[in-house]
């Protein structure tokens, strides 16, 4: 059964808003409801009779070595009655019109304030220093190129929430050591403290902020699950879509290929290949994906260095939503490509007239006959192509393939 | 020292229950000086750390009495000495100051 004698209220308030918290506290003791109990994030009230009590936040001294029972025995000789405790505060009441105020010397209470005013100054630096550290490692995952990272991994959106997560946080501390400083400058100078001020825009701005923190946090929290359960379906791939080809098939390239046993198309075993990975759907940054890796046997294809080594051929087609995006993404592919495993040259130079005749805008291309590797990433207006092949076939042979494939589209 | 300081030694002369400090402090004072229970609390905290009261704790009770320590008194014998000083420095010309 619900009990209509006590109310439970979420504290939108931070731990430096103490005169606007015995505000509010006082505002609903004249509404008839009495603090009760105090945590973190909730207060509970208990339902009386309309008055008009004065509550008082106090902040903790930084050593108590004499106790929270004497300080409270001591409180209560001046009529203030212990309620409860919030943080690094403890917030008393009274009744009485006539008590002495808890602090009657403004410069002792700076001392207290300064202790507050520190924690402020711990909070920012602190998270200054992790936002920091998180801006710092995002530009270097990224290569100083946000929008590169975005197109060659899709986007961490995890990274975004989390910077604006400690953002709003460090304003909302920078907020209070500028609020806590203004108090201790008015109390070191003799001028005693506004108790009960006026929190009504206080209040609206705490409304606004800490629940866009909060939705922050919860949106991080989803984007670390959607990215927990994004790795798992990395591991285990969507089937690859119907209707979509590779870009160049291992057929393509040698009538002679045998696939690997069970490595057919929709078959187990590519469905839950690691390496072909779709990114089916794209968006502003992350372009359409259509990626197969496939390997076999070519019969009687002897390849060098490794013997009886497996033909692998990786091709990919992607969609970007510009011509200058895909621009930016087939060159990042190319250094890609080079940064994992492609010391040098090879890439880059004059477009061969083949090039021309498909209207690339684009190519980089390299052969490495020593160790059979050959690549190619060509671009063409929004689309983006790549193809790797460890083989026999050169880039030559690659940009055949790539003719008659982007000839077909047409 | 300051004023308050001086009075809250002054009232822990001999052995005090903390509850019953302010209460002695505004009988010592004449009513003049009301002083808030977190003044005090913090003149306690500052005192405690400077030496200058003994927290005493009775065998058969768990309350607490609090009393002045030898440097404590020292302190205050310094200032109150101060305190004469600068009333016997004003007290000649106090004498011819115009009505």
């Amino acid at each position: 059964m619900k009990d209509n004698t006590k109310m439970r209220r979420i504290i939108w308030f931070e731990e430096w808003q103490m005169e606007i918290v015995e505000s509010w506290l006082a505002d609903w003791a004249r509404k008839g409801w009495r603090l009760e109990k105090m945590g973190v994030l909730f207060a509970v009230f208990r339902k009386c009779e309309p008055s008009a009590l004065r509550y008082r936040c106090d902040a903790n001294p930084v050593s108590n070595k004499l106790g929270d029972a004497d300080r409270k025995a001591i409180y209560a000789s001046a009529g203030w009655r212990y309620i409860a405790s919030r943080q690094n505060v403890m917030i008393f009441c009274t009744e009485d019109p006539a008590a002495v105020e808890i602090h009657t010397d403004p410069y002792e209470y700076a001392g207290i304030y300064n202790n507050v005013a520190s924690n402020n100054k711990t909070n920012v630096i602190v998270n200054s220093i992790i936002l920091v550290i998180w801006i710092v490692n995002l530009v270097i995952q990224g290569k100083a190129s946000l929008i590169s990272n975005c197109l060659l991994n899709g986007v961490d959106f995890s990274y975004f929430w989390l910077i604006l997560l400690f953002g709003c946080i460090l304003c909302q501390n920078i907020a209070g050591l500028i609020a806590v400083s203004l108090v201790y400058r008015r109390l070191s100078a003799g001028r005693p403290i506004m108790h009960e001020r006026p929190y009504k825009i206080s209040h609206h701005l705490s409304i606004v902020l800490k629940p866009l923190i909060s939705i922050c946090m919860v949106v991080f929290l989803a984007a670390c699950i959607i990215n927990l359960v994004g790795g798992i379906s990395y591991l285990l791939p969507a089937p690859i879509p119907a209707g979509r080809l590779a870009v160049v098939r291992a057929t393509d390239i040698s009538q002679e290929y045998v696939k690997a046993p069970n490595m057919v198309l929709g078959s187990d075993f590519i469905t839950f290949n690691a390496d072909n990975y779709y990114k089916i759907t794209g968006s502003i940054l992350v372009p359409e994906q259509i990626y197969l890796s496939e390997s076999g046997n070519p019969a009687g294809a002897a390849l060098p260095d490794y013997g009886e080594s497996q033909l692998q051929l990786e091709s990919e087609k992607y969609r970007a939503l510009s011509p200058w995006l895909a621009d930016v993404l087939a060159e990042n592919l190319s250094m890609d490509s080079r940064a994992i495993d492609r010391p040098d040259g090879g890439w880059g130079g004059p477009l061969p007239p083949s090039a021309d005749k498909m209207g690339l805008d684009n190519l980089w291309r390299y052969d490495n006959p020593d160790s059979i590797r050959h690549e190619i990433v060509a671009q063409k207006g929004c689309m983006v192509y790549r193809i790797y092949y460890h083989g026999p076939a050169t880039t030559d042979d690659l940009l055949k393939l790539l003719e008659n494939r982007i000839a077909q589209e047409k | 020292m300051t004023e308050n300081m001086y009075y809250v030694l002054l009232a822990l002369r001999s052995p005090i229950y903390v509850e019953d400090i302010l209460s002695e402090i505004l009988s010592l004072s004449h009513g003049r000086v009301k002083m808030g229970p977190g003044t005090l609390f913090t003149l306690l905290t500052k005192a405690e750390k400077q030496k200058f009261i003994i927290i005493q704790t009775g065998k058969d009770s768990q309350r607490k009495a609090y009393r002045i320590s030898a440097e404590g008194l020292e302190a205050l014998k310094k200032e109150y000495a101060l305190l004469k000083e600068m009333i016997e420095d004003g007290s000649e010309y106090a004498a011819r100051w115009p009505q």
